[in-house]
């Protein structure tokens, strides 16, 4: 008992000691400090991984800027860690500019902005700033993956031989809606161009797990959802969430013997599990346009904005200059190659826009008349999903 | 007691972060410092020992009894299923100032209500209490995703929307410290601490006075210790006797299986406040894994202090160090001490493991002595 009663009291004395007398930091003058805030692994090879690269990039080509990350911030790796909290701890050290890397961070990333007004903070894939509710220290970014997973949908078409795609959707939002329904509209395509085949012989069904990623208990199980997909017929999954167990699961049937194969998402490296059953990835850059972002902020030009970005059409892969790309992986043969170059240099030059009329929602009510383009709203709010998907449009209930 | 542990466990952490490459010595300062230096860093430690004390106070009374309620997991997380049956209805314009103790009554009655059941298979199915738990927070884990996935769901993710301000517990302004919250996990401990402390020695700590601002404090709080202790309770005699040995107590005259009924039922009773704080102080809303671990952690704190209610708040504010603190390694700016936050897990395991390796060694060592003598 002597001895629990030294270590209370020691404990004390150190708790005082640290509360009151322990040094702060100093910051440099022309130093930024700024904070990632990551919802997944920072080493995912998916849709974390790809913002962490993007923050060494910012790293490596601006000098004078620090950052902070903080991979993780969910409900199950973090349960009592709230964004609050994170913010302040990034602020405490100087954070200036904290880019909030995940849909789910937007509510609490508006009342951070309002509690902080002197640090930015950048919503990534949020709206807040095009539905103005948020407050001015906020902007928004996002990638027109929609492109790309029109490129992802076309390189699956030509590889069916089953005739049918499984789309492996995380949650049912605005946006992964409209990535699940480009993917569709780029297969069907490249099936009745290229394949000779008719839309309604394409089979394309989605299924959502229900979170970005696996959370046991939770969400559906990807792995499970993913070996229900090739035992129904499909051979050719295109992944649309955060993590790489789509391309896992189909190296493992592949080594067994069958014909499959899988198109991760997110992460440019993502191909590299299973090269010799991946046909290509759509993959973010986030480099570039945060750069854009930093410099923008460290010359005091900023302004809140909503930018939903183009891949540099002169290079989708041009890593300095591009938001977004697609690599084409090994499983793709040389004459499948050239088409998806080609049908990216249509996608590029505007002779093939896909979002165009006629097209119908899945309950057969109109989207878009014949002969019209959906504008950038039409598409980032897609209600449903389309006519010749087969999956849940919204959520049960 | 936990000197040795402590040391063991610090070395263990400093062999592995330097095998990481990591600073020790830098690492454990930025712990320190991220956890204590800052107002509002100590406000969250001392908040996040809110819910642990409350959930442990309530172990003390089952462990007291013999009865290892594994069950508690499940009891907090129906604590804030029904904490939320109230507070997902309120309205920015509610003003009741009835709305957040209802909110805490109704959490008591569903942890209290989910306890019971654990007791009631233990006591009329003699299905042990570990796995009649184990099974029963397995289906309130169920209840709460079949909820969060159903009619509760709002908006893409599984979860209730935010809770308007007059459901929270309320705070003082502009920060994240909640007086009130305070005051249940102190006045459950202090209620637990009397009913158990049937003729416990008085405590002295000496040179407390000497410490400046919390010494004073602290010794006030002993006093008031002191003189609550002797009173102690005729039911926390019991429940010892009960953890002694059922039949002894029995024979004694002890009603085992009503007393084993009302501990569980007090113990489920504080868990479901404890998931009443986390749906509505420390999360905003009822989204899944709402209890946090805070259950498990009140076991281990439980079993660290060998259910001795005295040494509780400070343990629960030990533990509640550890996640921010760990936090403020993960979100560091110098890469020297950038450290994953699960290691912060690591080494409170680790203490753990020591403390308990310790106790049994310690007992081991008394059985041998008493065998000794002749």
């Amino acid at each position: 008992m002597k001895l629990a009663r030294l270590f209370g009291i020691a404990l004390v004395i150190a708790l005082v000691a640290a509360a009151f007398g322990l040094p702060r930091p100093i910051q440099a003058q022309d130093e930024l400090v700024i904070g990632y805030i990551l919802v997944g692994p920072q080493n995912d090879k998916g849709w974390s991984q790809a913002h962490f690269e993007g923050a060494e990039y910012v790293e490596k080509m601006i000098p004078g800027v620090k950052k902070i990350v903080l991979d993780k911030l969910n409900g199950a790796d973090r349960p009592n860690v709230t964004l609050e909290q994170v913010v302040e701890s990034m602020v405490e050290q100087g954070a200036k500019l904290i880019f909030t890397t995940s849909d789910e961070f937007g509510p609490d990333t508006l009342k951070a902005a309002e509690k902080f007004p002197d640090v930015i903070f950048i919503h990534v894939s949020g709206d807040g700033v095009l539905k103005k509710v948020a407050p001015p220290n906020v902007g928004n970014v996002m990638g027109k993956m929609e492109y790309m997973k029109q490129v992802a949908g076309c390189a699956a078409a030509l590889k069916t031989q089953t005739n049918s795609i499984a789309y492996l959707g995380p949650l049912i939002n605005d946006e992964t809606r409209r990535l699940a329904a480009s993917v569709y509209l780029g297969a069907r395509y490249c099936f009745e161009k290229y394949r000779g085949g008719k839309a309604a012989d394409l089979t394309f069904e989605v299924k959502w797990i229900g979170f970005w990623f696996n959370i046991p208990g939770v969400t559906l199980d990807p792995t499970e959802v993913a070996n229900g997909f090739f035992n129904g017929g499909a051979d050719v999954i295109v992944s649309g969430i955060d993590t790489t167990e789509g391309t896992v699961v189909a190296k493992q049937r592949a080594d067994k013997g069958e014909k499959v194969f899988a198109i991760p998402y997110d992460f440019q490296g993502a191909c590299e599990i299973a090269p010799e059953i991946c046909l290509g990835t759509p993959y973010f850059h986030w480099g570039p346009s945060y750069v854009n972002i930093v410099k923008a902020v460290k010359e005091g030009t900023w302004k809140p904005a909503w930018d939903w970005l183009s891949p540099d059409w002169s290079d989708i892969n041009n890593p300095d200059t591009s938001n977004l790309g697609f690599v084409k992986g090994a499983a793709l043969s040389e004459d499948e190659g050239k088409i998806i170059d080609a049908f990216i240099a249509a996608l590029g030059d505007g002779s093939v826009n896909l979002f165009t009329g006629p097209l119908n929602f899945q309950d057969g009510t109109v989207y878009l008349k014949e002969g019209e383009v959906a504008t950038d709203e039409q598409i980032w709010y897609l209600p449903q999903l389309l006519e010749g998907m087969k999956g849940e449009s919204k959520p049960a209930n | 007691m936990m000197l040795l542990p402590l040391l063991v466990s610090l070395i263990l952490m400093g062999i592995i972060l330097s095998s990481l490459g990591k600073d020790a010595g830098a690492a454990l300062e930025r712990f320190l410092s991220g956890a204590l230096g800052t107002p509002n860093a100590r406000v969250d430690v001392i908040m996040l020992a809110v819910p642990m004390l409350l959930c442990a106070s309530g172990l003390l009374l089952t462990y007291t009894a013999g009865l290892w309620n594994i069950g508690v997991e499940g009891q907090v997380t129906m604590g804030a299923i029904f904490a939320t049956i109230i507070a997902r209805s309120i309205t920015q314009e509610d003003t009741s100032p009835f709305i957040v103790p209802a909110e805490l009554l109704l959490a008591a009655v569903g942890g209290a209500l989910w306890a019971a059941l654990a007791a009631l298979l233990r006591i009329h199915a003699k299905v042990n209490e570990i796995f009649g738990g184990v099974a029963l927070n397995f289906i309130s884990v169920n209840i709460l995703l079949w909820l969060l996935n159903g009619d509760w769901k709002v908006g893409t993710y599984p979860q209730t929307a935010d809770f308007n301000t007059p459901a929270l517990l309320p705070r003082l302004e502009g920060t994240r410290f909640s007086p009130l919250g305070i005051g249940l996990a102190v006045g459950a401990w202090l209620l637990v601490f009397w009913a158990l402390n049937h003729g416990g020695k008085k405590l002295v700590i000496p040179g407390l006075n000497r410490v400046p601002v919390v010494g004073p404090i602290l010794a006030l709080g002993v006093r008031l210790l002191n003189f609550l202790a002797p009173r102690g309770t005729r039911w926390g005699l019991q429940l010892r006797a009960i953890g002694r040995s059922p039949r002894s107590a029995s024979l004694l005259g002890v009603r085992v299986n009503r007393h084993i009924l009302l501990s569980m039922i007090a113990c489920g009773a504080l868990a479901g406040i404890t998931g009443a704080v986390q749906a509505i102080f420390v999360r905003g809303r009822l989204s899944p894994g709402i209890s946090g671990g805070i259950g498990f952690m009140g076991v281990l704190i439980v079993l660290l202090v060998n259910i001795r209610p005295l040494w509780v708040p400070l343990i629960a504010l030990f533990f509640a160090l550890v996640p921010i603190g760990s936090l403020k390694l993960a979100s560091s700016l110098d890469p020297a001490v950038q450290i994953d936050a699960s290691l912060g897990n690591v080494f409170q395991g680790v203490l753990v493991l020591g403390v308990l390796l310790a106790n049994g060694l310690r007992e081991r060592a008394a059985r041998k002595r008493k065998e000794n003598i002749p």
